[in-house]
């Protein structure tokens, strides 16, 4: 082991040298793979486009299917539960960005105590 | 002056009815818009250094999303009130009393969602860069942010009252 790290330690400022002589400036680094995984786990996007389509759908569906079976015919009341329904998706959202939240910073302290 | 009356009293009241049904509609869409793109921005701003605000800040454009689709639910109910009528049965009293009500809620309902939506995008900027900054001051600036959503809220309630008073286009029976 000790004399292949010597080894690996003397080739690096040798190629260094060789590729700066040459011209070319790509770093002996550009050859390893990067790290092209998404930042954004796919559950939170898939939770994200989940509130989108309820946002959309939701109020406006509450209220053609209560207009004449709860309130017949009453738009306000209609209008009024579409309101709240549309209030409930927002605050259902921030349950859910409140909870991801934590266990992130849950995990997060978890690899602080890992990393001492 | 009366000719002025004489004047709105000229227009019909399918016009009131259509324009303010409009003006709802697209004040709305211009308050949440504008509230989303300065929220958007700040929200990518800041997620380029701090990476970790990405979920818990959306809560900003959803709250700027409500205040469309409180536009859209009044338009609905405003544009329920509209039915066909021959000439002659249009101007009636109870006619250009929807006419006028109708208008009116829509502009009343418009100006509300335009101002909230652009103050729950301009406090969103805010609580996406504080936190972003400091992860302990996104609850405080939350709060701020529900008071100024709250105030659409207050606009839908009115506008739902003063349409609810208005009957539907009708015919003299």
């Amino acid at each position: 082991m000790t004399t292949r790290r010597t080894a690996a330690q003397t080739a690096i400022p040798d190629t260094d040298n060789g590729s700066s002589s040459s011209g070319n400036i790509i770093s002996p680094r550009a050859s390893e793979k990067s790290n092209i995984t998404p930042a954004v786990p796919s559950s939170v996007i898939a939770k994200l486009l989940g509130f989108t389509f309820a946002m959309i759908t939701l109020p406006i569906s509450t209220y053609f299917l209560s207009l004449n079976t709860l309130f017949s015919g009453n738009s306000t009341w209609a209008g009024a539960s579409a309101a709240i329904m549309a209030n409930v998706v927002l605050l259902s959202y921030v349950v859910v960005a409140f909870r991801d939240d934590q266990s992130e910073r849950a995990e997060m302290m978890e690899q602080e105590k890992k990393a001492r | 002056m009366g000719q002025v009356g004489a004047f709105i009293e000229s227009i019909s009241p399918y016009a009131w009815a259509s324009t303010g049904i409009g003006l709802c509609i697209g004040l709305s869409v211009v308050g949440a818009a504008w509230g989303i793109f300065i929220t958007g921005t700040s929200i990518l701003g800041g997620g380029v250094k701090a990476p970790r605000i990405r979920t818990k800040n959306l809560l900003s454009i959803v709250f700027c999303e409500v205040v469309a689709i409180y536009g859209v639910i009044t338009s609905i109910i405003l544009s329920s009130k509209i039915s066909h009528l021959d000439n002659d049965a249009l101007h009636s009293g109870n006619n250009y009393f929807t006419g006028f009500a109708i208008f009116w809620s829509g502009v009343l309902v418009g100006m509300c969602n335009l101002v909230c939506g652009i103050s729950v995008g301009i406090n969103g900027s805010s609580a996406a860069l504080a936190d972003a900054a400091d992860p302990s001051l996104f609850v405080k600036i939350l709060i701020i942010e529900i008071f100024s959503s709250v105030l659409g809220l207050f606009g839908l309630i009115i506008g739902l009252l003063l349409s609810g008073q208005a009957g539907d286009f009708e015919g003299i029976s």
